[in-house]
């Protein structure tokens, strides 16, 4: 069972490599992840939202939910893979520090929560979209998803923004 | 310059503000969310624009359908951009890449507008069902999302860098 000081050197370790030392140490390394890291998580965000308003049926209501989420995704995922390649790298330079940071812990779950309320919705509402694709309203599932998916991810903006201001 | 600063900071908004600790953050993660409806907005008109998302839907459809949130947006950016400078004037006002982001934001603005108001009152041109538009239009959409990447950099940077 790994014990907490077993952990807590795994961080140790991780904020000892010479990558994370040299973002920890660069003036401009930082600045720069972090700039990447807004780009990439304003395209997330933005493109989930979207496809969200549209399940809420508030948006984009002429087109297919099909179409629309096939449209956004592909934006969806890099902005994802930059967001949380950045991520990686701001955390891996400072691991010991955010690892007690309270915002960052309640982000990560609530960004798995975002993940879960995504993947349960693919399997499961999304399976039937043949037959409400182009319905106005969405079926209640969908609209359940939707509202949800903002909701979780507006809080992972606001939690990201608080890790900064929490020692 | 500095006049404005002190004057700024003496003010009982800001005091309000300053002296409310969540005001900062709390501002600044709607500024963040409303980054995120520009950056779809511009993404999706741009990305038709060059033939790579959504070429069922006419350009102006799609486009009319994005605008009015870009606004929204902007109002919010706007709203929320002043309530951070009037917290801490001595922060942004001095600092060079402020005024870039300042500068660049106009451009969009600018070129949103006229990009509005053509859509608004002209006839749609003769491509505006076609996968893609003419090379130079592509070009001037790109550009705008360069643009666009440029401000939020900018706008990181701010915290980072107090001089070129």
């Amino acid at each position: 069972m790994l014990q907490y000081e077993t952990l807590s050197g795994w961080f140790a370790q991780l904020e000892n490599m010479p990558f994370a030392v040299e973002i920890a140490e660069s003036s401009w390394m930082f600045p720069i992840l972090e700039t990447l890291h807004v780009i990439g998580l304003s395209t997330v965000v933005g493109t989930i939202a979207v496809v969200d308003l549209r399940l809420l049926n508030l948006a984009s209501r002429s087109r297919s939910v099909r179409a629309l989420t096939k449209d956004m995704l592909p934006y969806t995922w890099i902005g994802f893979s930059l967001a949380l390649l950045t991520g990686a790298l701001m955390f891996a330079s400072k691991a010991t520090t955010y690892i007690h940071n309270v915002p960052f812990l309640l982000k990560m779950g609530v960004l798995a929560a975002a993940g879960f309320n995504m993947i349960s919705f693919h399997f499961l509402t999304y399976r039937s979209v043949e037959r409400w694709d182009r319905e106005v309203p969405t079926p209640t599932a969908a609209r359940v998803a939707g509202a949800a998916s903002l909701v979780l991810w507006m809080t992972v903006v606001f939690l990201g923004r608080w890790i900064a201001y929490v020692e | 310059m500095e006049k404005l600063i002190e004057w700024l900071n003496a003010s009982s908004l800001s005091l309000a503000f300053k002296t409310t600790s969540w005001v900062i953050p709390f501002s600044q993660s709607i500024h963040i969310l409303a980054v995120a409806v520009v950056m779809s907005a511009v993404l999706v008109i741009t990305m038709r624009a060059v033939g790579v998302t959504a070429r069922g839907e006419r350009m102006s459809t799609l486009d009319l359908r994005f605008l009015p949130w870009f606004w929204s947006a902007i109002a919010v950016l706007l709203i929320t951009g002043v309530v951070q400078i009037v917290t801490e004037p001595g922060r942004a006002l001095p600092n060079p890449w402020f005024w870039y982001k300042m500068a660049s934001l106009a451009v969009l603005i600018v070129v949103f507008g006229l990009f509005q108001w053509r859509i608004r009152h002209e006839r749609p041109p003769a491509w505006d069902g076609a996968p893609k538009a003419p090379a130079k239009v592509q070009a001037a959409f790109i550009v705008v999302l360069g643009l666009t990447l440029f401000i939020i950099f900018c706008g990181r940077w701010i915290a980072y860098a107090s001089s070129v």
